[in-house]
């Protein structure tokens, strides 16, 4: 009887909890969208405030930005895409299908000099309205974000993430 | 009615161009200086939109309206005058705002146009949770991190293919 009892009160509060969840995780994705947007804006100020940009130079960056910044995005997903796929092969004590893990790490190499091509590509671009010390504060500018991205994420995802250790 | 209260009816009719003053009128206006106070008036206020909402001395036009109200005659006659000036404003300034009257620009208009605020999209941050991107925006807050971005301490690299080829890119 007690446990009739118990197993409807389980049935009845897992929806609840399954609401809650959800709510928690849309909350979480809130958050998380919000922080973006002011790292993204803060970031943004100040590289107008420390390159100096004219109203043509900012315009003219941000089309820049928006473009490269698209297709960075869209490598990235390739990329994280390919790391699971891999990284489903190479689990321990699976035997790994000798193609697939061919054609994923070729994947990953011609990804790589993809992205590379972009970032070539993208400070070809900048190289157009920016004179040579503005390219450059920019380029140490985002690579010290990089850096402060990539210390945050190892701090606070280790063990979360520590199938994708090898390949950040 | 009095042929200042017949006067003061007709003033707006006249003021926007819908009819003329007849010889009678005329006669009254010149012989009796409160019509001709408030018949100014009005006919100032009808000519406001004529000029760039610029020029236009807000605060000055609002004290003579009501410097010359305080003069007029009969609170019937202030209300008349009071209702006319306010519509007049109140069109003459939609005029000048919403229908281009003016080509002027309008102060603060004629600098170079304003451009929106930079937008730099980073993809990085996708994967971070909200306690990883809270870490990276309090972080820059605080001086830089010493990141190896332009010099390289290790000589083997400096001496790499692919460190020459980066050099032939940046410089250009």
């Amino acid at each position: 009887m007690r446990s009739h009892l118990m197993y409807s009160l389980a049935l009845l509060l897992l929806p609840l909890a399954s609401l809650a969840a959800q709510r928690a995780d849309t909350a979480g994705s809130g958050r998380a969208d919000s922080l973006r947007h002011r790292i993204e804006e803060r970031f943004a100020a100040r590289v107008q405030q420390e390159l100096g940009l004219t109203n043509e130079q900012t315009t003219k960056l941000r089309a820049t930005s928006a473009t490269y910044g698209a297709r960075r995005r869209e490598l990235r997903d390739r990329e994280r895409q390919i790391k699971q796929a891999l990284w489903q092969q190479l689990q321990p004590g699976v035997a790994a299908n000798n193609d697939s893990v061919s054609r994923l790490t070729d994947a990953m190499i011609e990804l790589k000099l993809t992205s590379a091509q972009a970032a070539r590509d993208e400070m070809k671009e900048l190289s157009r309205y920016l004179n040579p010390v503005q390219r450059a504060r920019l380029y140490v500018m985002r690579e010290q974000l990089y850096h402060r991205v990539k210390k945050a994420h190892g701090h606070h995802g280790m063990g979360r993430r520590a199938k994708d250790k090898g390949w950040m | 009615m009095s042929d200042c209260t017949w006067l003061s009816d007709r003033m707006p009719t006249v003021a926007l161009g819908q009819g003329d003053w007849t010889a009678d009128e005329v006669q009254h206006l010149s012989g009796c200086p409160s019509c001709r106070r408030e018949w100014e008036l009005v006919r100032a206020t009808s000519r406001l939109g004529d000029r760039p909402a610029a020029e236009v001395d807000i605060p000055s036009l609002a004290q003579a309206v009501l410097h010359r109200l305080g003069r007029s005659t009969g609170p019937q006659r202030k209300w008349k005058v009071w209702r006319f000036a306010a519509l007049a404003a109140a069109a003459a300034l939609v005029g000048v705002l919403w229908t281009g009257r003016s080509e002027q620009p309008l102060p603060g208009s004629a600098s170079a146009p304003i451009v929106a605020g930079l937008q730099i999209p980073l993809p990085e941050l996708d994967e971070l949770r909200p306690e990883e991107l809270d870490s990276v925006l309090r972080g820059m807050d605080q001086p830089a991190p010493d990141v190896d971005t332009l010099e390289t301490t290790d000589p083997g690299v400096m001496e790499s293919p692919e460190l020459e080829t980066v050099y032939d890119y940046w410089e250009g």
